[in-house]
């Protein structure tokens, strides 16, 4: 039976993460009532020492899935526990910091974190909820999506071309015209994500439109012509296809543009926070 | 009825048929797995299009397919089928061979464009145009231009300095800094030079000692850190520098020594209150010559108050026997009142809380006349003889009152006032002897009530009053020294104390000051004046320790600038 990354092993990852988030959270309560709550006290660097060790783990993903012979762990757990844990650190780095905040490197540091989270928390409801809109396309099992699409397109196109070889200018003209239809001129990816897609009856009505352009074809090319026009049909219809399937596949990669390079980013000002503090700590107050 | 279906493949370059028999009225056709005519190819739906046999022929429906289906390159929805007539559907084409009687219909499957096409001479791609990989903003390139950002901006910032924001002004050079500056340093404002002389170093102890000076610790200690050292800035949750960890204590504390190896006036091996800490100690003041001395309050035999003057605890505190003499009781807080800040006990003023049951009269004559408190009985005298006595004997003899004296205003000479101006001699008449014994005889039994008799006189009910000295008749009264604070070493918080002692005191039906005045010798108990009522280390080690939960580090009491406090130092 299939089972989500998030309910792996019955949950573990979430219970773990609740459980041990609680703790955390009881520990800080407790022990503020004796000490200032900061970064630089005890449970304040263990705080610390922890979040830092969660970046890593939760960093190290990126290279555990493209590992495919890694044997530690299925990349399941890895999904499940890079989610759970990950969403444990937007309350971990403020316990660490005793809800301090500031405009400097150190609250930027948590900026980026809670920006890669939440990206993180969309990314993950997109996972689980988009794919079930593949099954319009019956490709469920062939992503990335559009490839076999781009294939077919490509072969119906060079069937026009063909089919326009040695036929008139009229009926080579339209040809040209209808290849070159619907192929956009510069990149459009990113017009996607809130881009309706044209309806199955305004694909219609242009396949029509094209048809009557057989009065403009010399008779003895009309068979050919048909060919052309069915030929046309289907690829008016997989254009339309590839633009829902590209749609929804850049929904399921758009938001790792932020996740990925703003983790990066959040690690770096992560490594300047640690050797700032470190350096104003125990260097330049020694 | 039934169906022949023959499909023509091309395998490995050779022709090859493959023949398939279907029973029932009708054939499903489409690129699901559950048609009976399975066409794999894109354009083709799920469930496509249907063949019929209805009334004697066959027909084909179209299931609302996305790319339609085709009869004769006519896009049809429904459509008898004629012997010859080409389906077209997706890529393939369904040639008809449809019988004249009730053999099946035979279908030949072929699918157009098998056959090689002409090489493709102006390569098209949608998926470069649709993919976000193959954008502008790839992930690598967010990544750098977010760095470049990041980093590059923060040198910016610092670089530019300053930056006005409204009202307000975002000082970019606390942007690497680990919080701001406390609230008593925010006059320095953001001059980084004024206190780090060197750029990105530590400040120096004279970038302290400019404005905070004479601060010493011990003069014998082995080493004196910097300021910084222990005094830790740009920590915003710290309300202030004083809050010092215990490690800075202990680091010498633990193991103490002095410079030039004399021996330590504290003890050596403090690692911290609830480890090391020893027993509390009090000065005790010298009598008859002898100096003064701190004793532990675990020296009971040592350990007297030697404050002169007596004061019964108990009888005070007995409300049985208050209430008979006074027809009121008494409670600690009757005399014992905090300071302002709730820190210290204010000191005990016999005005205000022991004038009212105790009035110096001296005469029961004159019931509420009194003599004044905290004058000596040479003063007392003057005050006396000079102008009670004299002015009530020529009363009595209905002779007129002296002028009044200069700065009087009653004619009546207080004590400290400068004597009247020298009288007129006066001829010894038989008035005037009468007088002068009169005067003699008032003076005489009042200074007799006051100091005669012990604790049964008025003065000595509470002063221990020494012996005249040489050359006078009258006695001298000990001036008492009340401690306005015992421990000088250490800081305290009465109300911090009352509380946290209260509500568990008066649940218990106790009185809360006994909490620690004193566990085992309760102030309601005590009736020497000698008591020093106050509780050893181990009864506030109850609280203040790991197991007792409430903070118990060294500057919770301590200050580690030694402030010169003695005991007889109004806090």
């Amino acid at each position: 039976m299939y089972e989500n990354f998030l309910a792996y092993r019955r949950y573990f990852w979430g219970k773990l993460t609740l459980v041990t988030t609680l703790v955390l959270v009881v520990a800080y309560v407790l022990y503020s009532q004796r000490v200032a709550p900061n970064g630089a006290t005890l449970l304040g660097l263990i705080y610390g020492i922890l979040s830092f060790l969660a970046i890593l783990l939760l960093m190290y993903y990126g290279m555990r899935k493209r590992s495919y012979t890694a044997k530690h762990w299925p990349l399941r757990a890895w999904l499940s526990f890079h989610v759970y844990i990950g969403t444990m650190t937007l309350i971990l780095v403020p316990l660490h910091a005793g809800f301090k905040f500031g405009f400097d490197i150190h609250t930027l540091a948590y900026v980026l974190l809670a920006i890669v989270v939440v990206s993180g928390i969309v990314g993950a409801a997109l996972y689980l909820l988009l794919p079930r809109r593949f099954e319009a396309f019956g490709e469920e099992l062939t992503y990335p999506l559009g490839h076999s699409t781009d294939d077919e397109l490509r072969k119906i196109i060079r069937q026009m071309r063909t089919l326009a070889a040695d036929k008139s200018q009229e009926f080579a003209d339209a040809c040209q015209a209808e290849i070159e239809h619907g192929i956009p001129k510069r990149h459009v990816g990113w017009g996607l994500l809130w881009r309706k897609s044209a309806t199955a009856a305004a694909v219609a009505t242009q396949i029509e439109a094209f048809r009557g352009y057989l009065q403009h074809i010399p008779e003895a090319e009309h068979e050919a012509f048909q060919s052309v026009a069915r030929l046309a049909t289907q690829k008016r219809d997989l254009e339309h296809r590839m633009v829902a399937q590209m749609r929804l596949q850049n929904l399921l990669e758009a938001w790792l543009y932020c996740h990925l390079p703003v983790s990066i980013v959040m690690l770096v000002v992560v490594i300047i926070h640690i050797l700032v503090v470190f350096y104003y700590g125990y260097v330049v107050s020694r | 009825m039934a169906f022949t279906i023959i499909r023509h493949n091309v395998l490995n370059d050779q022709a090859a048929t493959q023949q398939t028999q279907v029973a029932g009225n009708s054939l499903e056709i489409g690129r699901g797995s559950g048609n009976a005519l399975l066409l794999d190819d894109l354009h083709i739906s799920l469930r496509h299009a249907v063949i019929e046999y209805v009334d004697g022929h066959y027909v084909i429906k179209d299931l609302d397919s996305r790319g339609g289906t085709y009869v004769n390159h006519r896009a049809v929805r429904m459509q008898p089928l004629s012997d010859g007539d080409v389906v077209h559907i997706g890529n393939y084409n369904l040639r008809m061979r449809v019988p004249a009687n009730a053999d099946p219909l035979t279908i030949d499957v072929t699918r157009e464009g098998t056959e090689e096409v002409a090489e493709d001479t102006a390569p098209v791609s949608y998926l470069s145009r649709y993919r976000l990989a193959d954008s502008v903003f790839t992930k690598k390139r967010l990544t750098w231009w977010g760095l470049g950002v990041v980093v590059g901006g923060m040198i910016v910032l610092l670089l530019l300095g300053d930056i006005p924001l409204g009202k307000t002004v975002w000082r970019t050079s606390t942007i690497l800094a680990p919080g701001d500056v406390t609230p008593a340093h925010k006059f320095i404002g953001h001059n980084c030079a004024q206190c780090h002389a060197d750029a990105w170093r530590v400040p120096p102890s004279t970038a302290c000692t400019t404005c905070h000076t004479g601060l010493v610790h011990q003069a014998s200690e082995v080493f004196t850190p910097d300021c910084v050292t222990c005094h830790r800035e740009h920590r915003s949750d710290h309300k202030t520098l004083s809050t010092i960890g215990d490690q800075f204590c202990v680091q010498c504390h633990a193991d103490l020594r002095t410079k030039g190896g004399q021996a330590p006036q504290f003890a050596t091996q403090i690692r911290s209150f609830d480890a090391g800490h020893p027993e509390f100690s009090v000065i005790v003041a010298g009598q008859n010559g002898q100096k003064s001395a701190r004793v532990k309050l675990s020296d009971k035999a040592a350990l007297r108050d030697t404050s002169a003057i007596k004061l019964n605890h108990q009888l005070h505190l007995t409300p049985e026997r208050i209430k008979k003499v006074t027809g009121k009781t008494l409670t600690c807080t009757n005399c014992h009142r905090m300071d302002a800040q709730g820190a210290y006990m204010l000191p005990i003023n016999y005005t205000e809380h022991c004038s009212q049951c105790h009035p110096l009269e001296f005469d029961q004559r004159f019931p509420g006349q009194v003599v004044d408190h905290g004058t000596q009985p040479e003063g007392i005298q003057e005050f006396l003889k000079d102008n009670f006595f004299t002015a009530r004997c020529l009363a009595l003899a209905g002779l007129p009152q002296p002028s009044p004296p200069v700065g009087g205003t009653e004619g009546v000479r207080r004590p400290g006032q400068a004597p009247s101006a020298p009288r007129e001699p006066q001829p010894a008449t038989p008035e005037a002897v009468k007088i002068r014994a009169c005067v003699e005889e008032g003076v005489r039994e009042a200074q007799k009530r006051l100091y005669t008799g012990g604790k049964s006189s008025v003065c000595g009910l509470c002063h221990t009053l020494q012996d005249p000295p040489p050359g006078s008749q009258l006695p001298t009264v000990v001036q008492p020294e009340i401690p306005p604070r015992w421990f000088t070493h250490a800081k305290f918080e009465h109300q911090a104390h009352m509380r946290a002692l209260t509500a568990k005191a008066t649940a218990e039906n106790k009185n809360p000051c006994e909490s620690c005045h004193r566990p085992d010798l309760p102030v309601s108990k005590s009736t020497q004046t000698s008591d020093v009522l106050l509780q050893g280390v181990a009864s506030c080690q109850e609280c203040h320790s790991s197991a007792g939960g409430v903070s118990f580090q060294c500057v919770t009491c301590h200050q580690y600038h030694e402030r010169r406090v003695s005991r007889m130092s109004r806090p």
